[in-house]
């Protein structure tokens, strides 16, 4: 696809305004637009976009599209200083501005009567991000809402689930809502596609624990079903209850000791990798890379693409924005895909880096960095192992009711080290 | 009551609902071939010697409405037809309104519409005395009245939008059935006759789809003064049922075997299909599908089979009003495709039309996905895609810069034939098109708002194939217009010891294009009207509030899996079999 026009701006030939912002951007679009109105500037200023920065923490962009030559008034420039903005004094062209604008942004648009607002729906991004570690603990009801949407809806798109969880006020961005995303699979209630863009809710099961006795309610589920069963809320908050007992409801089927049975059939780390899929790369050229260093991903050229690492690759096309992280396998010249933890431990364990993970023996509980989380189907383990999400703390994680038979295997299957700490000693 | 009034109520409620998606309009506008279809596909089991389906059915009205000491009986309101389980289906009244619009469609198309020309239509279908003048005083008009006003709580509360509507001065009580009268008889015959004469002059071709055959109508000065008056008045309700309508004898006149075309009446009808738009974000293609759609009012088909070039495809119903796509991409949208339905339903063909351009709206069941269809024409205020080949673009670009239309970018679409672009998320940006010149007028008036003000409801928690949204989280209330202040008035419908009840829960004033956040609300089931302070327009807009407790798990069309690395699959917690 190709991009053949911006439009408007060859019959109008504009000016641009800019600034930096972190304000939420629908809301500073209504007041600008209540000032342009106010101040009567609809005949000179014509246009607002934002554009969002890489990252969720990066501020947004946003341009003033004004006839050219125009002079901002006191009483205008004031305005922008007493709502917090600072205005750039340089002003950019039409090609500066389509250059930094990718395909979200808010119109303001001049004259009356419609005032056009709109963000077209998030493009979508396999990026996990390496920067998404730590979500703001919200409501549970929010969350226990969230799940009984799903389990109604059955699937959906990534777009629809993204826009649930913003309408649920769970996430405010596209990182985060992968994060819940994530933690829904972890707990056993939904699947996601193999490419990403797709859910499915998870048919209903009851699942044993694998140290206690009881269990816990995974999967589809509706308000009522969960009338007589024990209700517990995730660790810092941030997913929906946990529904539990230690009898099987009669409306759940029993699926067994799911963890320790699903941790049987896992093969090491190796093995893993080997099974992983590949993705058809066409002519290096058409993509912009960068590789992971451990920290943080750096910029490189197609030529300097030889050696075996985690990569982030961006495809050229302007109309389908979006990148992805591989793991380039150089002796087979493979681009494997996996999700974005997985990648990362691939990275630090085919580079040798030390991984030490602590089992609390008196609390049962595995510890690990956050920055070690493992592959997501090795994490599915740790979490149904118990029902819960891990506690996050001081950038470590915490898995409950992990049994030590459990630890001895996945530091095996792991190629990693496991210390054992009693803190009652 | 007889069993026979119950039967004809029944089947006339079904046919004039069916198909209908929530929030779509309701007309009861019978006439002499929707009786008799009706009476030969649903009462001729009970009634295998009766060939006047119109006698039986106005026997019937008149046994049940009027007494045998000729007096109207009052039993009429608050009067339900039950089903076996005692759910209330419809007002009992639905059989005598229906015989009213009967009267209404009887007259002539040349006879000026008063009073006196409708009563004595309607004296006939009631069997009275029809050398008497007047109102009959078995049927008074405030009864009447009550009946059309019951009828129309009915249809709301259920989730359509009703129709029927009190006249002014004389037209005070009889305009109540001459709204639902689309197209009368004399009407029917005139437009079959004109169409017959276009496509034999070349000025009218065969194969275009509603829109275009709606804007040709409107610019070619040709159709009959009270459709063409009809379809210019894009802010009345009944646009799009009368579009239907007119549309339904275009796409019906087929060749006999002396090549004239003629009305084959409701024997050999065809169905029509629009675009479905399909975008791959891994793949990084975009398709677009034919996507037929259900006739209004016709029997319910759960299943389409179709066949073309030897392929024979089986369609499952996808929506209210839609079957699902074909599941073959279009090269060419230009070009018109047919195919032939296999199964006697009483089509003939399913026809896409071919287009040189094509107006796509969100999909209106899933607002966050990355479908476009033909579902409806763009609303004020809300975003469309336009398909069109690329010598529309130079006049895309004279629209955008009498700043009447606006639009986010524009792409080459590289998977069809031939140059087409698509204008993605255009939006009107300008309600007055008064007086704009065009080079291409078809492409004008499918651009052209066609409704003055329109509510749209936005955000909110809504459930995808359920109709509204969780009441802990409504919609935001928006209108879009011409710049004013806007009244709007929120009802409430109840259904208490067998009456309805529609109550007026919140009155506000809303500015056009400014968001409104409704007051907390029990789940049920209300109506949004917006009106105009000073000019006669209105948009009113159903509003369904589920709560949690009322959830409905829907089915599950795809279920995915984690394939593990030994080849078994994982479904949440359920290992499977091998993948």
């Amino acid at each position: 696809m190709n991009s053949i026009s911006q439009n408007k701006k060859k019959v109008l030939n504009l000016e641009y305004l800019f600034f930096e912002t972190k304000k939420e951007p629908t809301q500073l679009a209504e007041r600008i637009r209540g000032m342009v109105q106010q101040q009567k500037l609809g005949d000179k200023v014509l246009r607002f976009y934002v554009q969002k920065g890489a990252s969720h923490r990066d501020p947004y962009w946003a341009f003033l599209a004004v006839l050219p030559n125009t002079v901002l008034s006191p009483v205008t420039l004031s305005f922008f200083k007493d709502i917090g903005i600072h205005l750039h004094k340089e002003r950019l062209s039409e090609k500066e501005v389509s250059k930094m604008l990718s395909k979200r942004y808010l119109s303001l648009d001049h004259p009356d009567p419609i005032l056009a607002y709109y963000t077209p729906p998030q493009k979508f991004s396999q990026s996990w991000g390496p920067e998404i570690s730590e979500i703001t603990p919200t409501q549970t009801e929010g969350y226990n809402q969230l799940l009984y949407w799903l389990s109604v809806t059955g699937m959906g798109s990534w777009n629809s689930f993204h826009a649930v969880c913003e309408k649920l006020q769970l996430a405010h961005s596209p990182a985060s809502s992968r994060y819940i995303l994530r933690e829904l699979y972890l707990l056993g209630h939904l699947e996601i596609s193999p490419e990403g863009s797709h859910w499915s809710i998870s048919p209903s099961g009851w699942v044993q624990n694998d140290l206690e006795d009881g269990g816990y309610w995974a999967g589809r589920r509706l308000p009522q079903q969960g009338n007589k069963l024990t209700k517990i809320a995730m660790p810092n908050g941030n997913g929906p209850e946990r529904w539990g007992q230690t009898v099987p409801p009669d409306s759940a089927e029993n699926a067994g000791k799911v963890a320790e049975n699903l941790f049987e059939i896992l093969p090491d780390v190796q093995g893993w990798k080997n099974a992983l899929p590949e993705k058809k790369l066409d002519q290096l050229v058409n993509y912009q890379f960068e590789r992971w260093n451990g920290q943080k991903f750096e910029k490189l050229e197609h030529h300097q693409i030889k050696e075996t690492a985690l990569y982030r690759v961006t495809p050229n096309s302007r109309r389908f924005v979006r990148e992805f992280q591989l793991y380039f396998d150089a002796n087979n010249k493979r681009w494997l895909q996996a999700d974005w933890n997985g990648l990362r431990f691939l990275s630090d364990w085919e580079m040798g880096n030390e991984m030490e993970w602590i089992y609390l023996t008196d609390k049962a509980s595995l510890c690990l960095p956050l920055t070690q989380r493992p592959p997501r189907i090795y994490e599915k383990v740790l979490v149904l192992a118990s029902g819960y999400l891990p506690y996050q703390q001081n950038n470590w994680l915490y898995y409950q009711g992990i049994s030590e038979n459990l630890v001895k295997k996945l530091s095996q299957k792991l190629d990693l080290r496991i210390r054992k700490e009693d803190r009652n000693v | 009551m007889s069993l026979a009034y119950k039967q004809w109520t029944d089947a006339l409620y079904q046919y004039f609902t069916r198909n209908i998606p929530v929030g779509g309009e309701v007309f009861l506008s019978v006439d002499q071939a929707i009786l008799d279809e009706i009476g030969e596909q649903v009462l001729k089991p009970h009634y295998p010697n009766v060939t006047d389906w119109q006698a039986h059915f106005l026997s019937q009205v008149q046994a049940f409405v009027i007494n045998k000491n000729k007096k109207y009986t009052q039993r009429l309101e608050y009067n339900w037809l039950k089903s076996t389980e005692n759910k209330v289906i419809c007002p009992m009244a639905v059989g005598y309104l229906a015989a009213q619009v009967l009267a209404a469609h009887r007259m002539k198309r040349d006879e000026e519409v008063t009073e006196a020309a409708y009563i004595i239509r309607l004296r006939d279908v009631m069997g009275l005395n029809p050398n008497n003048t007047g109102r009959p005083s078995e049927l008074k008009a405030e009864t009447d009245e009550k009946l059309w006003a019951l009828w129309n709580a009915w249809i709301e509360s259920e989730g359509w939008l009703s129709t029927a509507h009190r006249g002014q001065g004389n037209y005070r009580y009889i305009n109540y059935p001459i709204s639902q009268a689309l197209l009368r008889d004399g009407d029917k015959e005139r437009l079959r006759i004109e169409f017959q004469n276009h496509i034999r002059a070349g000025s009218l071709r065969r194969n275009w789809d509603q829109d275009h055959l709606a804007h040709w109508l409107i610019r070619s000065k040709r159709a009959s003064s009270k459709v063409k008056s009809m379809l210019e008045q894009p802010g009345t309700s009944r646009y799009n049922a009368l579009i239907e309508s007119v549309y339904e004898i275009y796409i019906s006149l087929e060749k006999n075997q002396t090549d004239i075309l003629e009305l084959d009446s409701n024997i050999q009808r065809n169905l029509t299909a629009g675009l479905f738009r399909y975008e791959h974000l891994i793949k990084e293609t975009i398709r677009y599908y034919p996507y037929p759609r259900q006739a209004r009012r016709t029997n319910l088909m759960k299943e389409l089979m179709i066949e073309h070039q030897g392929q024979v495809h089986i369609l499952k119903q996808e929506r209210t009003g839609w079957f699902e796509r074909i599941p073959i991409p279009i090269l060419n949208p230009a070009q018109g495709i047919e195919w032939k339905i296999k199964e006697l339903t009483g089509f003939n063909k399913l026809i896409l039309p071919g287009a040189e351009f094509w107006v796509l709206v969100r999909d209106p069941d899933y607002p966050d996905s990355h479908h476009w269809g033909t579902w409806h024409r763009p609303a004020p205020g809300e975003h469309f895609m336009l398909l069109c080949q690329a010598k529309y673009r130079s006049e895309m670009e004279r629209l955008q810069g009498l700043k009447l239309i606006d639009w986010s970018d524009v792409f080459e679409v590289d998977d069809l034939q031939g140059d087409w672009l698509e204008f993605e998320n255009c939006l009107v940006t300008n309600l007055d098109w008064e007086g704009v010149f065009a080079s291409n007028t078809d492409l004008l008036d499918a651009l052209m708002p066609h409704l003055q003000i329109s509510i749209s409801l936005t955000g909110g928690l809504k459930l995808p194939e359920q109709e509204g949204w969780l009441a802990t989280h409504p919609p935001l209330v928006q209108v879009s217009g011409v710049n004013t202040q806007i009244e709007i008035l929120l009802f409430q419908f109840l259904l208490v010891d067998e009456k309805i009840e529609k109550k007026q829960v919140f009155e506000t004033k809303l500015e056009t294009n400014q968001s409104l956040n409704l007051p907390p609300l029990q789940p049920g089931r209300y109506l949004i009207e917006a009106n105009h302070p000073h000019l006669d327009y209105r948009a009113r807009r159903n509003l369904l509030l589920s709560s949690w407790d009322e959830l409905k798990p829907a089915p599950i069309k795809q279920h995915y899996k984690t394939t593990l690395p030994n080849g078994e699959s994982i479904q949440g917690v359920w290992i499977g079999a091998q993948a």
